[in-house]
């Protein structure tokens, strides 16, 4: 099985698979044209602040199996693909009612106008593991852009192998039973990463 | 077992059919439901007749024939006989079970006098819906009147301010009063007006009588004044559908007693759904809960130990989302213990934490990491290092990676 894989600790923060999501998602499909879209195309991929002053995490649907999201669906808008990958919201058949937000454990979910959904009607939007391109042998949007590898792409077995840190144990749903090996990080993340840590301690004091 | 008998075609019904169907390829599956359509899902109806599009069979209208169910509409159970293992229906008919689902759901429950009145309306179940908007449609009606100011209530309002009526709701405590807590609810009647809601709340409001010669007219409230209306709406709480079970030996309270594998005192008799009464996950205490995630896992569960494979159900949650107000408000668990809460204008983040884990939240406009929350709640995780944070705008799942890291905090997600 094939999935995005996030290692939080290289994350600078920099939004680029927050706009490369959205831009993927828009009509055009191109950032200068999907700017005056209507609806806005919205990210489904959201960077969110960590306890540290330059920490960040990206965090998108984990494609539970099962997903907590499509059991408590009451229109069944929630589906897995015939290849059981990918968990997709239809925007449709949604009545905004919010009962997969309410369950997602990892947050993921936001209401937005979609272009599935009638004019006017803010529906449920998620990641959908970039379907179309997957269908065309591309990766993810949010990973190609990522400078910094802090989004992978793979075979969920050998990532987790390869999973360098602690930290990813927590944040991949399937990885928790995998085995953790350490890889080095580069050393400019990593005086990044101790650099904010040690701004946020002296806000402390 | 050979044959499988369900009552009721809601989301548990429904939820238990397609269990049974995927472990037992050739069971003979009949399900019985009084009304007239395929199964559909009442969390849907506001929008289907809103929008008139049918999502509220959420299935399929088809779906129980691609399922291979005997699906038998217009079929209301009277009575079942544990003894002769049998149901019968209002015709007269009988059907024979092995093994029996009780999936009836709940009703309307007025204790107002005169609720056996001609005219009155409600909003459970479809049937109930389209004769109240077939009112609406043909034009008959301008003002409409509701009493009770529940979930339900609430969605009414919603649905008939959208279809241009004039709507005015008797409330006798407080909008929400059971699944919200006075500040949330404050937000929701805010909300309610602004659409245009006629809200007439106090002791003096309290609903005590549908009055009128043949059919209701109005409804006469403590102060002595009569309110009429057009339509006269009652939402004054919900009672599961126990009639059929009068004489059964089927054992109930408020609603079906069930044991830990959704079994009623009578082998081979299961409840599952708004029919039955089940413990609370985090409270312990047992009772009836209406929402749609606890009636498809009591289906699925019901349905798997009807199967024999003996699987325990580990209790409902307390948690509901309003919808179509037009902006999200959220409620889970329980209002007690030490409450922390963030408010700016309508966003309002209200958190209980008893022995340092958290037990509820009510949610107002901004409902960000909701799913978080019930998590932390649902697995009695210790947030007591994560308190200032829970109240931050920006919390999210940033925060708990970071805390997971840091070995003085050491909240693993
Ligand atoms: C307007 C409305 C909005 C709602 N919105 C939400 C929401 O947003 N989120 C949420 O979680 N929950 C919501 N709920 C609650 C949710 O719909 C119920 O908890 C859920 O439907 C319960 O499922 P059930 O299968 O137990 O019962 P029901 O869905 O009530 O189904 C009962 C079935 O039994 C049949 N029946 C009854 N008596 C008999 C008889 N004697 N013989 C044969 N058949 C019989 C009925 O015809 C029906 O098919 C809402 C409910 C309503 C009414
Ligand atoms: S939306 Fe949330 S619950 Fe649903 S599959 Fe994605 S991560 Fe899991
Ligand atoms: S918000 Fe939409 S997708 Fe989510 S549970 Fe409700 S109907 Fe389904």
């Amino acid at each position: 099985m094939k999935t995005v894989f996030v290692q939080p600790e290289r994350c600078v923060g920099c939004k680029q698979c927050e706009i490369a999501c959205a831009v993927e998602h828009s009509q055009s499909k191109n950032l200068y044209q999907a700017v005056f879209e209507k609806p806005k195309p919205r990210p489904r991929v959201h960077v969110g602040p960590g306890v540290y002053l330059n920490s960040s995490f990206p965090n998108k649907c984990r494609h539970c199996d099962p997903a907590p999201c499509m059991a408590v669906c009451p229109t069944a808008a929630i589906s897995r693909t015939s290849n059981q990958e990918i968990v997709l919201i239809d925007g449709n058949k949604c009545i905004s009612c919010a009962m997969c937000a309410l369950v997602c454990p990892f947050d993921v979910i936001r209401y937005y106008e979609s272009t599935e959904a009638l004019q006017d009607k803010v529906v449920a939007l998620k990641c959908d593991h970039c379907v179309e391109r997957q269908e065309k042998g591309l990766e993810p949007a949010c990973v190609e852009v990522c400078k910094v590898d802090a989004l992978l792409f793979g075979e969920i077995n050998q990532l987790t192998k390869m999973a360098s840190t602690k930290l990813a144990r927590v944040v991949s749903v399937a990885a928790a039973s995998a085995s953790i090996e350490t890889a080095a990080m580069p050393e400019n993340l990593e005086a990044w990463r101790s650099w904010g840590r040690k701004i946020s301690e002296l806000n402390d004091r | 077992m050979k044959r499988c008998v369900i009552i009721g075609a809601g989301p548990a019904g429904v939820t238990a059919a397609e269990t049974l169907r995927v472990f037992a390829e050739n069971l003979e599956i009949i399900m019985l439901t009084g009304e007239p359509y395929p199964p559909y899902s009442p969390p849907a109806m506001v929008e289907y007749f809103l929008s008139g599009r049918p999502v509220h069979f959420w299935k399929g209208e088809n779906f129980t024939e691609k399922l291979g169910i005997d699906y038998r509409s217009n079929s209301s159970v009277r009575k079942i006989n544990p003894a002769t293992k049998a149901v019968e229906l209002a015709n007269g008919e009988t059907i024979n079970y092995d093994k029996l689902l009780l999936a009836a759901g709940a009703r309307l429950y007025s204790p107002l006098k005169g609720s056996d009145k001609k005219g009155i309306h409600n909003f459970k179940s479809l049937l109930a819906g389209e004769k109240m908007l077939d009112e609406v449609r043909a034009g008959r009606v301008k003002t409409s009147l509701i009493v009770g100011a529940g979930f339900i209530g609430v969605e009414i309002a919603l649905l008939l301010i959208e279809l241009g009526l004039q709507v005015r709701m008797l409330v006798r405590s407080r909008v929400m009063r059971e699944m919200l807590d006075p500040e949330t609810s404050a937000i929701v009647k805010g909300t309610l007006l602004e659409r245009g809601v006629e809200i007439i709340e106090g002791n003096d409001a309290d609903a005590l009588e549908f009055v009128g010669s043949k059919s209701v007219e109005a409804v006469k409230m403590r102060s002595g004044i009569e309110l009429k209306a057009d339509l006269i709406i009652a939402a004054t709480g919900l009672k599961p559908n126990l009639e059929l079970l009068k004489d059964s030996g089927v054992k109930y309270d408020w609603g079906i007693l069930v044991d830990n594998y959704l079994c009623t005192n009578i082998s081979d008799i299961y409840a599952a759904g708004d029919i039955a009464e089940t413990i609370d996950r985090l409270s312990g205490r047992r009772y009836a809960h209406a929402n749609y995630p606890n009636a498809v896992a009591q289906g699925r569960i019901a349905a798997l130990n009807m199967l024999g494979h003996n699987v325990e159900y580990t209790g409902s949650d307390s948690m509901n989302s309003l919808k179509h107000l037009g902006i999200p408000v959220m409620a889970a668990g329980i209002m007690e213990g030490e409450e922390i809460r963030i408010r700016t204008n309508d966003n309002l983040r209200k958190i209980w934490i008893r022995d340092g884990k958290l037990v509820g939240f009510r949610l107002a406009g901004d409902i960000n990491s909701a799913g978080i929350f019930l998590s932390l709640m649902r697995r009695s995780v210790d947030i007591t290092s994560l308190k200032e944070e829970l109240l931050d705008t920006r919390f999210g799942m940033g925060f708990l990676i970071d805390s997971a890291l840091d070995p003085s905090r050491k909240v693993i997600y």
